[in-house]
């Protein structure tokens, strides 16, 4: 496995301190080397476009490019996500303006082209839009579909919609984009306010069959202390979105069970602290929710949100998979406690990624972790740490600090991810590795501005990631064989004393051998004389 | 040939440079044309801060057609970031020959785009007040006023009583004037002004926020709408002069 984790500020901007939060990213899938992320970044220059960040080989290295409309000096947008199509090589955006904070459906055919951005679509009383595109290879003329969760207060109280696109690659203005209304219930905002609304996160996810999910929250309640009552809906159309009765394939069960209405109610009545004020850190939490279908399998959904568990602290991450459609799901698979901006995403061999950002060490660090399962979460994969920073510094300028969301993806089998996070270029902040492009001195842990000397002061920066050549084969059921029945031990017999060893003595030295003296031979015996 | 106050107006980075190469780029993902031009930056006039380092710095610049610069000819160029990665790209609104009075001449003009800008928040000011400002607190909206949305963009209304000194633009007969002013720190509010007790100048008071909606009550949104008291000379000469 090969984790790449960079930090996307590219040199030229060494001096900038700007709050670079929310980040979402796009990978092209006719070319990943072709890569394009967002954030909280505003064209340092001014201009009547903010910039996106780009990469043309695989993410390592970024640059800035001025191409989005409604900018204004000193701004970023107020929102920004973005998705390149599947084939075609176009990048869609939808963008809340920085200039009237309307909502602009935006493309270009080139996105490292300094022409700016075409706007397709435009409305204002909107929120959060949330991109999705793929080319529709297998229909005729393989199209380009696109579709944009957002929250359209124009049709409250149901506000929950998508404006799609059925062929938007290249079409004039507005190329096929207009909002439907996937929410099916009336939500309420009682007490509090008198008219009611879906959560600011719809968040739709496309498989190549044609069939559409969409996650949003259906508000039931708005307490006065800023407490909502939520369930958690899953919808899903089979065709593209495209009957004339779109996002309707996916009912709540029949009552008594259920209402029957359009969309499957996975948790009813949570509850969910809507605070826009420092909340987990220097974050607010409110709306986190992503899903994500499995590309060989259209059945297969994994879907996580966060709230509060039985209505009670800490603010925690759900992880929940379906496996028929979104009919049923299961428990909890994971959980995790003081988590924000859950991010899904499954790859071509149906591996599931899992990324977030969590609140540790009694609120002194933001820790961002990716946990991928090649089992579907049945074992808890152990959390792959990309970042590890103080919570505390940089003092927010504005919120969200970090982000109401961040972003996953993968293509065939790597994972590709964004995050914002403090940029103190400290190695111990990025257990598996961090390469900076603006100027930066780790040994002193300092960011240094273009001549490499003048000292810059921390901010938050988007970080981009990959994981590679993950293999994550499933977890093979386990036989358990029959204990088999072990044999008395055997008495072992005392062990004897063994006598202590006897000093040798030295040898001695034997002294050389003597020369023989040759024996003299003796002469016979002379025979004795007669007496 | 437009001034360098119109040039200095439109552009977000002026600097003075060299031309070392034309038909060049320093940027790997930015190609060469036959309009581009690697300079070497010698002086900033005007930039922001996170700019502020690129005195000797290599810079490609866009250059408007025709290109009449040549190699080794310097100029002062106004220009916008056009692509920021390991080398910086802009391109140019504008270039002129040198001048010592260059640095006087850009900052003058800033100082009047400045002005410019204080000059229309005024004029679009319902009332113009100056004063003191009391304790703030949560506005309470008026219930007959119409559902209210729940977005993080919301801009979470607080009011402060204003201890009025004097009217500057408009009518108010009161000793006091609530203003409201967004509280909320989300990306859309947070440059608007905080008001604090004690914060003493002068309030532009508006009934449309900086996006043109309209608000409960008269408010202060744009970062321009509170000029500290030490301003008030300045905040009444524009006045005058935008009549």
């Amino acid at each position: 496995m090969k984790i790449t984790v960079v930090n996307m500020i590219p040199k030229s901007m060494s001096g900038e301190t700007n709050q670079d939060s929310e980040p979402n990213l796009a990978v092209n899938p006719n070319n990943p080397l072709q890569i394009a992320a967002t954030a909280f970044t505003p064209n340092p220059t001014g201009g009547a476009f903010a910039p996106i960040f780009i990469s043309s080989d695989g993410g390592l290295t970024w640059a800035l490019n001025a191409i989005v409309p409604g900018a204004v000096a000193g701004a970023s947008t107020a929102d920004i996500t973005a998705k390149f199509g599947g084939t075609s090589n176009v990048l869609y955006g939808g963008i809340m303006r920085a200039d009237n904070l309307d909502l602009n459906v935006l493309r270009t055919s080139n996105y490292a082209s300094a022409t700016p951005m075409t706007i397709l679509e435009t409305r204002g009383s909107e929120d959060q839009p949330w991109v999705q595109a793929t080319t529709a290879t297998g229909v005729s003329g393989s199209p380009d579909r696109v579709y944009i969760g957002n929250n359209d207060f124009n049709t409250a109280p149901k506000t929950a919609t998508i404006d799609q696109s059925l062929n938007a690659a290249t079409g004039a203005a507005p190329a096929g984009f207009g909002p439907i209304t996937i929410a099916s219930r009336t939500p309420s905002a009682a007490p509090a306010f008198s008219q009611g609304q879906n959560a600011p996160s719809i968040r739709p996810v496309i498989h190549s069959s044609g069939r559409i999910y969409a996650a949003y929250f259906n508000w039931t309640a708005f307490s006065l202390a800023n407490m909502v009552t939520a369930d958690v809906v899953v919808c899903r159309d089979d065709n593209w979105g495209s009957g004339g009765t779109p996002y309707t394939s996916l009912l709540d069960p029949a009552p008594p069970v259920g209402d029957g209405l359009a969309g499957v109610r996975v948790v009813r009545n949570t509850s969910i602290p809507w605070e826009n004020s420092n909340f987990l850190g220097q974050e607010r939490v409110g709306s986190h929710l992503s899903i994500a279908v499995d590309p060989k399998n259209s059945s297969r959904v994994f879907l996580a949100w966060a709230d509060f568990p039985g209505g009670k602290a800490p603010y925690t991450i759900h992880l929940r998979s379906s496996v028929d459609g979104g009919a049923t799901w299961s428990g909890d698979l994971r959980t995790v406690a003081n988590g924000i901006c859950p991010a899904l995403a499954i790859d071509a061999i149906g591996n599931v990624g899992f990324l977030y950002q969590t609140l540790t060490g009694g609120g002194s660090t933001w820790e961002t972790h990716i946990e991928i399962s090649g089992n579907g979460f049945s074992t808890a994969p152990t959390p792959i740490v990309l970042a590890t920073v103080p919570s505390a510094t940089p003092v927010a300028t504005f919120l969200p600090y970090l982000g109401d969301y961040i972003y996953l993806t993968a293509i065939g089998e790597t994972f590709y991810g964004v995050f914002s996070a403090n940029n103190t270029p400290n190695m111990a902040h990025f257990p598996n590795g961090v390469t900076y492009l603006r100027n930066a001195n780790f040994t002193t842990q300092t960011l240094l501005n273009v001549d490499n000397k003048t000292p810059v002061a921390v901010s938050i920066d988007p970080f981009f990631f990959s994981i590679a050549e993950t293999v994550f084969p499933p977890i093979r059921p386990i036989t358990v064989q029959p204990i088999k029945v072990i044999e008395p031990i055997k008495v072992i017999e005392p062990i004897k004393v063994i006598e202590p060893i006897r000093s040798i003595e030295p040898i001695k030295t034997i002294g050389p051998v003597q020369p023989v003296v040759p024996v003299e031979p003796i002469e016979p015996a002379k025979p004795l004389k007669p007496k | 040939m437009p001034s360098v106050h119109d040039l200095t107006q439109q552009a977000g980075f002026v600097f003075e440079a060299e031309v070392e190469q034309l038909g060049a780029s320093t940027a790997s993902g930015f190609a060469a044309t036959s309009e581009t031009a690697v300079v070497r930056v010698t002086k900033i006039f005007k930039g922001p801060a996170s700019l502020a380092q690129f005195a000797g710095q290599r810079v490609t610049v866009v250059l408007q057609s025709p290109v009449s610069l040549k190699a080794g000819q310097s100029a002062s160029f106004f220009t916008h970031g056009l692509h920021y990665g390991e080398g910086l790209v802009v391109r140019e609104v504008g270039n002129v020959p040198p001048e010592a009075t260059m640095d006087s001449q850009v900052n003058s003009a800033a100082q009047a785009g400045s002005d410019n800008d204080l000059t229309q928040r005024l004029a679009q000011a319902d009332l113009v007040v100056t004063g003191v400002a009391g304790a703030p607190k949560k506005y309470v909206a008026d219930p007959t006023a119409g559902p209210r949305r729940i977005s993080e963009h919301d801009p979470d209304w607080w009011v402060s009583t204003i201890k009025v000194d004097s009217v500057e633009k408009g009518v108010h007969s009161g000793a006091t004037k609530d203003i409201l002013f967004p509280h909320s720190m989300d990306i859309a509010w947070h440059r608007s002004p905080k008001v604090k007790e004690g914060d003493r100048g002068t309030w532009l008071l508006h009934n449309r926020d900086q996006y043109s909606k309209s608000v409960p009550s008269h408010a202060v949104v744009h970062p321009l709408d509170f000029q500290p008291v030490a301003l008030l000379e300045r905040v009444r000469a524009l006045l005058k002069s935008g009549q």
